[in-house]
Parts: structure tokens; sequence; C-alpha cells
């Protein structure tokens, strides 16, 4: 046999030296973790709570102290919608439920992992567990499991859904009051188009933007959303918000956001080689100062208007 | 219990097949058709939902190729499925001499063939090709040509069939592959029955 | 005379062992099928992996191998994951579950000498290999692979969206696997039925025949789905037809890209039941094997299979609740997914006591059996979160769904398959893996696996989108790079782990040492025959006697804890009347 074979095999036989081998093994693999990401991978690991809505860390990488300080995140920022609650609730109910059942099925695994080891002499307990009272005992089982786990979650996912996602803004009155926005994702940008002042699409002061929204506080948002190419999901994180952009259909989703400020759109559903270049800007206005805002920008976008440019006026095949 | 075994009782030459042998056979047929016919039923009910879609049906500018051409095409594959019919079941019954029922269905099935081919030809020469962009022209060229690769598949079993039967490879001993081919066959009539109701009758 | 699919032996080098019909040597040749595409499918996913931690930086060892510069492209890594996912599914995971263990345990542990068809079984082998070999090849294609992800959504998929042969290729690729395991299935579904030994009843079976019958029912019900949404994709591609391409594109159509959504999911989630049953099956049986007491509730177990088989078929929705899902279809699409959870519950239930009061040996397959439990527990409870449409909506494509199917179908199933490598490896090649290094083996995987998957959920939660080339060019996600790069280093040492296991194996294949005829003293019929299996399995049809689980039990005579599926237990009839020989219909030359 060759002398790096039998080497091997040598090291594979004697039990000292597998020992080693393990030891370099999990040194290699670990050692890059260990040093240059020290603080990413063990301490804040171990220090993440279960529950955590945004636990955020004040440690700065030492590598990037020149560049803006990055604060290390471990969930999603509050939400900033008036639906949002009710995710990060029930997001954190489920937690507690599959948390406890977990914890169940482990104590249940390792209880006779640690008592139940073959012994000489001693035999396991024979059960084909066939009897009427252990199919009874399982059907006790998976009707309380279903009843805590899944009617409990189905229940209070009904309410969410009925006054939450679900409750789109619709009649005259209520979209009156909202703020109706068109929605178009294509390759790889989010065009944006509100009614301006006049409170009408189609018409010459449309504010129509390029990946960059802005709505108002305090006011249902409702959105159309469509595509001109391939599938996009107009994803804001803050909102608890996100819905599909599909070619050929328009989609009708809504959120209301509580908070003023800055907010991030990304684009959930693949879309080709920039899907992840797909990022873009909500902007969320107090009502005074949204006002303005739209009086200015209305003027601008007349100002701008060109009836022949037909590419500018995307959205309004929304509507027939 | 050893390494060592002696080779168990089989035969490399089958003189006559049992009924044994003909339930497995049978048995895999049916599965494999009731696989084959979710492929089908897919493809259909995806061009019924697509169909309803659609403004009008036929759409407009759309002259659908030649009903009675269509509907002679039909009954010659039923035909043919009922000589196929007639001779597995002669076949079954102990009669030797099935070669012409066989070959009739072969060559109704070409017959076949060759009005669907001036099927397609109608719709083309009319200025419909796949690409036209319109759903009718996708859903007949794409669902015809699906079955027109088994017709080729039948027209090829019933050729590998008749050359069997001719040498006396299958016949009143062994007829449980002749019986699958002739399943097969009439598989792809009930095929185009279902395409020849959505497009002309619906 | 009755065949069975009974043949000579051959002779020659071709038909030994490369056009064999022999089932073992068909189960071994897609055991290396599968080992060769999970190392491919696992090396694409470490390029995923340093990718996502290091964007920009070139690969370590690998260097500019195989990206010039040793840094992938955005469409480059559009490809890799695209085909990781269809690679460790079709070629990777499939062909080692189904098709390996599949192939060589269900005639040896029903008492059969073959497959029924052992031709169609060839050829649903060398099916597969071509459709490996379409995988392959559209990878070197000029405008590179399939680009669209393993779930192909058009109108990504189309022309509109990806230009070029590979994503042709690679609707025609899975065209192909489908047609195999169709195949594979119809071999499966009626060897069950028809080549069962004498007294080997439906409650006799082995629960991995059971999980592996189960399987077969949805890959004949389900894989012509997807074969058909592929027909209708290349469609599109080649010929210009409008299936899948809506109205409202600048090159006109009439098609509806949601339709392929559709069809996708009714195949997609059987499909995860696909993966998942056979190894729900091995475990049930291994957890009895090595626990020395029979499965509990076996008819339960079975019956929990069977009615997760028929719900897979109506809870495919919950894949589409941010597609536009009419309210009411998605609250029932929500409801259906919640009580498919029940029939996965009572498994666990049964499991837990399976080895309750057990006599544990805690050998690499039982390690494995019970890594499931803790994957899939941890899967499947998580995955009560993305049934409920409320929260889903905002966790759907994160990375929170990364995590979650990957400890459900993948990681599951890779457990379940290496239990069972682990199990049968003295029947199908004659010697014993080291269990030493099968242990090192199962650790080394299990915990940097926990680690991938639970990092996913945390920056999934945090809300990072899954598909993306790089997270640190999107300012919203920078402050989650640390969870990248946890993952990445767990994803490299599982990685590692890997080659514990290639070594050991091809040590022990080949140096191993020689495994007894029954090394872990269990009663299944395939351990009543020499290791390795001689060629007609069996000199004798066996007569069964008694079920797979019958450990511990009192009656056994001798102090031993375990008797042969053949023996006849004493104080019980030999064998039910219906079942006595007569099976086997007289000979009649
Ligand atoms: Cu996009
Ligand atoms: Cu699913």
């Amino acid at each position: 046999m060759h002398t790096t074979g039998s080497l091997v095999l040598n090291v594979l036989r004697s039990s000292r030296l597998r020992w080693i081998v393990v030891g370099l093994l999990a040194a290699v693999v670990l050692a890059p973790a260990s040093s240059a990401h020290a603080s990413a991978s063990s301490t804040h690991l171990a220090a993440a709570p279960v529950l955590a809505v945004a636990l955020q860390d004040a440690d700065v990488d030492a590598d990037q102290a020149d560049a803006a300080p990055i604060v290390k995140r471990y969930g999603p920022f509050e939400p900033a919608s008036s639906y949002g609650h009710r995710f990060d609730w029930l997001f954190n109910f489920i937690t507690i439920l599959i948390s406890v059942s977990f914890l169940l099925v482990l104590i249940l695994l390792f209880i006779p992992v640690v008592r139940d080891r073959a012994k000489p002499n001693k035999k396991a307990h024979f059960d084909h567990g066939s009897s009427l009272a252990d199919k009874r005992f399982t059907t006790i089982v998976s009707v309380t499991v279903f009843i805590v786990l899944d009617a409990l979650v189905l229940y209070f996912a009904m309410i969410d859904l009925r006054e939450g996602y679900w409750n789109i803004p619709r009649g005259e009155d209520e979209l009156a009051e909202a703020y109706q926005v068109e929605v178009l994702g294509q390759q790889w940008a989010w065009n944006f188009r509100a009614t301006g002042a006049d409170g009408e699409f189609g018409t010459a002061d449309d504010i129509v933007t390029i990946n960059h929204l802005t709505v108002p506080q305090n006011r249902p948002v409702v959105l159309n959303l469509a595509s001109k190419d391939v599938i996009h999901s107009l994803y804001i994180p803050d909102m608890r918000f996100k819905r599909d952009a599909n070619p050929g259909a328009v989609n009708e989703a809504w959120f209301e956001p509580i908070k003023s400020g800055d907010f991030a759109i990304l684009c959930a559903e693949l879309c080709g080689y920039a899907h992840y270049q797909m990022e873009s800007t909500l902007t969320v206005l107090p009502a005074d100062l949204f006002d303005e805002w739209e009086a200015d920008a209305s003027i601008m976008a007349t100002a701008g208007y060109d009836e022949d440019d037909t590419e500018a006026q995307w959205a309004w095949d929304f509507r027939n | 219990m050893t390494a060592a075994q002696t080779i168990p009782d089989i035969a490399s030459t089958a003189p006559r097949e049992s009924a044994r042998d003909r339930t497995n056979a049978r048995l895999g047929m049916v599965v494999f058709i009731m696989s084959w016919a979710m492929g089908v039923a897919v493809l259909v009910v995806s061009f019924l939902v697509l169909r309803d879609r659609q403004p009008a049906w036929p759409p407009e500018g759309v002259k659908l190729p030649s009903l009675p051409v269509a509907l002679v095409a039909t009954g010659l594959l039923v035909a043919s499925s009922f000589t196929l019919h007639r001779a597995v079941d002669r076949l079954r019954r102990g009669f030797r001499q099935v070669n012409g029922l066989w070959a009739a269905t072969l060559i109704l099935g070409l017959v076949f063939s060759g009005l669907q081919y001036w099927l397609w030809m109608d719709l083309w020469t009319a200025g419909h090709q796949p690409w036209a962009a319109g759903m009718f022209e996708s859903a007949f060229y794409g669902l015809t040509w699906f079955h027109a690769a088994h017709v080729i598949s039948g027209l090829l079993a019933l050729v590998v069939g008749q050359i069997g039967l001719a040498t006396g490879r299958y016949g009143t001993h062994k007829t449980s592959t002749v019986a699958n081919i002739a399943t097969f066959w009439h598989f792809v009539d009930v095929v185009w029955i279902i395409l020849f109701v959505c497009f002309f009758v619906l | 005379m009755s065949h069975d699919g009974i043949h000579p032996e051959p002779t020659s080098f071709w038909r030994k062992h490369v056009f064999s019909v022999d089932h073992k040597v068909i189960g071994k040749q897609f055991m290396w099928f599968g080992f060769a595409w999970l190392a491919i499918g696992g090396m694409m996913a470490m390029m995923i992996r340093w990718q996502l931690a290091y964007p920009g930086t070139p690969f370590p060892v690998l260097g500019d191998f195989f990206f010039p510069g040793g840094v992938v492209s955005p469409e480059q890594y559009n490809t890799l994951f695209t085909m990781h996912g269809t690679i460790m599914i079709f070629l990777g995971l499939t062909p080692l579950l189904i098709g390996a263990f599949g192939n060589f345990c269900i005639p040896l542990m029903i008492g059969a000498r073959d497959m029924i068809f052992p031709l169609l079984n060839c050829l649903s082998f060398w099916t597969l290999m071509i459709g490996g070999a379409v995988a392959f090849y559209s990878l070197t294609v000029p405008l590179g692979g399939s680009e669209a992800g393993w779930t192909g959504y058009p109108t990504l998929s189309t022309t509109v969206g990806t230009q070029g042969s590979g994503e042709t290729l690679w609707a025609i690729a899975v065209f192909i696997i489908g047609v195999s395991s169709i195949m594979g299935g119809i071999n499966y579904i009626t060897t069950i039925v028809r080549l069962r030994a004498p007294g080997m009843t439906w409650t006799r079976l082995p629960l991995t025949v059971w999980g592996l019958f189960f399987t077969s029912i949805l890959n004949v019900l389900f894989l012509p789905v997807i074969g058909s949404a592929m027909i209708l994709l290349v469609l599109d591609r080649v010929f210009g037809t409008t299936f899948y391409v809506p109205a409202t594109m600048a090159e006109g159509g009439a098609g509806d890209p949601i339709l392929y959504q559709h069809l996708f999911w009714i195949f997609g989630h059987p499909e995860v039941y696909i993966l998942i049953l056979p190894a729900w099956g091995y475990i049930s049986d291994f957890l009895s094997f090595f626990s020395r007491k029979p499965a509990f509730g076996y008819r339960i177990t079975v019956g929990a299979m069977a009615a997760v088989t028929i719900l897979s078929a109506v809870v495919y929705g919950h894949h589409m609740f941010t597609t536009g899902l009419s309210p009411m279809l998605g609250e029932s699409f929500m409801l259906l997914t919640m009580i498919i959870s029940v029939p996965g519950e009572i498994l666990f239930f049964n499991w837990l006591h399976t080895i309750w009061r057990g006599s544990l040996r805690m050998t690499t397959p039982m390690l494995f059996s019970m890594g499931v439990i803790f994957v899939f527990g941890l899967g499947g409870l998580t995955g009560i979160y993305l049934a409920t449409i409320s929260t889903d909506i905002y966790l759907h494509d994160t990375y929170f769904v990364v995590g979650h199917f990957h400890l459900t179908m993948a990681a599951s199933a890779l457990f379940g398959a290496f239990a069972g490598v682990y199990f049968w490896m003295p029947k199908m090649f004659g010697t014993v893996l080291n269990e030493f290094w099968g242990k090192v083996h199962f650790w080394f995987t299990a915990v940097p696996l926990t680690i991938v998957f639970c990092t996913m959920f945390w920056s999934g939660y945090a809300g990072m989108p899954r598909r993306y080339y790089d997270h640190t060019y999107v300012e919203y996600l920078r402050d989650l790079q640390h969870l990248n790069v946890i993952t990445t280093h767990a994803a490299l040492l599982l990685g590692a782990a890997q080659v514990v296991f290639a070594f050991n194996f091809i040590k022990s294949r080949w140096f191993g040492q020689k495994a007894t005829d029954n090394p872990w003293e269990v009663g299944t019929l395939e351990w009543t025959t020499a290791s390795p299996t001689p060629y007609f399995n069996f000199q004798e049809i066996p007569v069964v006697h008694c079920g797979p689980h019958e450990f511990s039990n009192p009656n056994i005579p001798g102090g031993a804890d375990w008797i042969f599926q053949t023996d006849v237990l004493p104080g019980e009839p030999a064998l039910p009347a219906t079942h006595a020989p007569a099976a086997e219909p007289a000979h009649s030359a």
C-alpha cells in the first residue's frame, strides 16, 4: 500500500489520533469565526432572546469604525403601521407555543436517551401501542395539540386578517378618506403614481415617482400593484407589508402608517439579476407637511406633463 | 444462512404466462394510465381556465380548422380502437389469427395522423402560427402536439405488437403485452375525443 | 410459469454493472448517483454561502477555478441557487431516498427476488441519468444556466425574463427526471401490491415499505403535474406560445403566469412529502429496531402517513398567500394546512412513545433517526408561522422560509438517508461503516446544521429577503450581515463534516470490517439472507409468520429479544389461512 494511504489508515485506526483529527477539523472551520468576527459569532448569538422584537446591540465592528457605525440587529424594527403590532403579537404568541411544544419533544426525547440505555439483562417494555386505551390516548393528545397549537393560532389569525390585512378600504367614502397609489414593478425599479392634489388618476397633475413613495401619516394607503415584465413583490418590512406585483393582473392591498420618517422598500420576489438592487424609499409625512408636499409636487408634475409621452402614462390602463 | 446458494428454479424461456403474470402486467399499466391521465388532466384544465379568461371564444379573427375533417379523423380513431379491442378479445378467447385486425388498427392510426397533419396545415396556411400570441393558437398547437407525440408512441407500439404477433412472440400464450399496447391506444383515443370536444364542440 | 420479474444472472460486464436489471445493482447505482449530485449541490451551497457572507471576496481554496476572479456575478449567483435547489431535490435526495433504498429494500423487505418490472427499473435509472446530463449541460450553454429559481416562476422563466437555452434545458431536465420518477413509482406500487411473500400481510410490512409506498403514490400522481407545467413552459420558450405570458406584455400574449404557480405547487407541496415520507418510514422502523421495542401504534402510524399523503394534495395554496389568492381561498388553505399538522404530530407522538422505556442502542442510524425528530420538530413547528396568513405575509420569501423548508424537507430527508446508509450498508456492500466516524459525522452535521438554519430564522424574522446576491448592497439589511457570517461559518463546518462521511464510506466500503448476516439483530426479511445479498435474494421465497417489530416479546424463546419475521411466535397461529403458499400458483410449463 502507498505510504500516504497507509498513514491515513493508521491515523483512522489509532483512537488517540482520531480525536486529534476531530479537533483539527473543528479548529480549522471555527478559526475564522472566532478571530475576525468574534463579536458576530459567539457573544451575541447566545445573547439573542427568542422574543426579540428589535434587540439592538451597541457593539460596532472594529474594521468598520471609520464608516457609518453599524448597529447589529436580531429582529425587525418596531412596527410602523396600524396593523403591524398584530404580526408582532401573533409571532411572539406562536413562538411561545412552539417553544413549549419543542421543549416537551426534547424532554421526551432525552429522558429515554439517559434512562433507557441498553443494559445487560434488561429488556425493553413490550408494548405494541395498539390497545383501545392507547388509541384513545393518541386521539386525546392529538386533538388537544390541534386545539392548543393550531386552532388557537387560526382563531387569532382570522381576527387579524379581518381587522388587518383584509380590511381594505372600499367604497366611495372610505376610498376618499384613503390615499391611493398605483404601483408598477419593473426590472429593476418601482414606479409609483398618486392622484396629486385633484384627487383623480389620469390627469396632468398625477405625481409619478421612481423608487420613492411619499404617503401621509395616519391615513390608510391603498395600493394597486401590477408589473411590467416579471413578478415582483413590494415588501415594506417596517409596515409588515408584502404583496406581489404580477404582470397581467392588479393586486389590491393596504397599510396605514402610524409613524413618520423614511422606511425601506424591498423587492421580495426573484425578478432577475438585479433583484437585490430594487431598494426604494417610503417617506411618511405628518398630515400638514404632507399636504404641503402634495401641493408642490402636483404643481411640478403639471409643469412637467407631456401629453405625448405615453411611457409616463403607464398606469392609466390600470382602470380599464 | 450462507452466501453460496443454488440458483432458484427459474426459466429463461417463457412458454406460457400465468394468470398472475397477466395481473402483474395489467396492474402496472393501470398505474401508468392513472399517472398519465393526471398529466393530461392538467393540460386540459389549464386550457379551460385560460380559455375562460379570453374575451371571446373562438377569439376574433380565428377560423377553426375544418370540422368535417376533424370529425372524420375522430371517427377513424374510434374505429381503430374497435378493431384493436376485437383483436385482443379474439386472442384472449384463443383465436390465433388477429394480424389483419391489428394491421387495420395500424392503418387507421396512420390515416388519422395524416388528417391531423391536414388540420395543422389548414390552420397554419390561414395565418395562425403557434407564436401568434393568441390563446387559440397556443392551445391548439400545444395540446395537439402533445397528443401527436402519444399517437406516434402508440403507432410504434402497434408496430412492435404487429411484429411480435407475426413472429409468434405474442399470441394466445402471451396476451399481456398486446393488451397493454391496446390500453395505451385506447387512452390516446380518449384523449383525442377530449381535445375534439374542447376545440370543436365547446 | 410465473416470472415475477425473475431473470437469470448476467455474465457480461455491461449487463452486470452498467445496464443491470437487478434491483440491488440499480439501487447502488442510484446511491452513487445521489451522492455525486449531493456533493455538487453541496459545493454550490458553499459558494452561495461564501458570497453572502463575504460578497465580492474571492473563494478560499477554490480560487478562480469556477469563476473568473473567484467571485460569482449576480447572474451566476442566480444560477447557483437555482441549480442548488433543483439538484438537491431532484438529483440528490430523490435518487438517494427513493431510488437507492426503494430499489434495494422493497424486494428484500417484502420477500421478493426482484422488482416486478426489472427492465423498467433499469430504464428509470438511465432516464434519470439523461435528466442529470441535461441539467449539467444546461450549466455550460453560452448564456448560462437557469436563473429563475428552482420554482421557475414565469414570466421570469419565459423569454420575457431569461434568454438563452439554459432555462429551456432546465425545464426539459425536470421533465425527464419526472418521467424517471414515474417509472420508479409504477414499479414500486405494483411490486408492493403483487410481490409480497406469503404471509406478508399489509399489517406486517415494515414501515419503511409503507413510507416508500405512499411516496410512490404521490410520485405517480403529481410528477405528471409538473411534467405538464414544464411542457407548457418549453412551448412558451421555444415556440412562442403564450400559456404563461399575459396580455399586458409588450410582446403580447393571452395567458396567465399565476396558472404556473398553481400547477407548480400542486406538485410542489406533495414533493415535500415525496422526500419526507420515505425518511419517516425508515426512522419509524429504526427507532423501533434500536429501542428493541415494537413500533408504537403501527396502524396509527400507517394511517397518519396515509392522511398526510391525501392531505398533501389540497394544501398547496399556502405557498401563494401573497400572490393574490382571494381571502376565502386563502383561509381555506390556511385551515387545511393546519389540519395536515395533526397526522404529523401523531407521528411524533408515536416515535417518542416507541423509544419510551425501550432498551436503547445508540448506534449511528439511531442517532440520525433521533436527529430527524429534532430537525423535523424544529422545521415542522416553525411551519405554523408560515401556514398562518397574517404572519406569513411578512415572512414570505425571507430567510425564515429558507430555514424552515431546509429543516423540514432537506435536513430531515438527509438525516433519514444517512440513517439508511449506515443501517443498510452491511446488506448492500457486506461491510460495516465505522461507528466512531459515524458518530463524529452525526455530531458535526447536526450541530452546524441547526446553527445554519436557526440563524436563518433570525435573519428572516428581521426582514432579510431570500435570493439576494448581496445583502450588504441594501442599506436596510447591512446591520444583519453578522447573521450571514455565522450561517456561512456553520455551513462550511457542515460541508467539512461530509468529508468525514465520504472518507468513512469509501474506507469502509473497500477496506472495512466484513459484516455478519444480521449485525443489528433485526427481524425484517432482508436480514434473513447473507451480507452482501446473493443474486436471487432468497434461496426460497420466505414465508412470513409475524410482524417486523416483535422486539422484547416475552414469548420469544431462548432469552433473545428479537425474532425473524419468518419465525413462528410460540402460541400464535403459524400463518393465516388466506396466505397459505397458494399465492404462488402451480407451475405449468
Ligand atoms: Cu423585483
Ligand atoms: Cu407546502
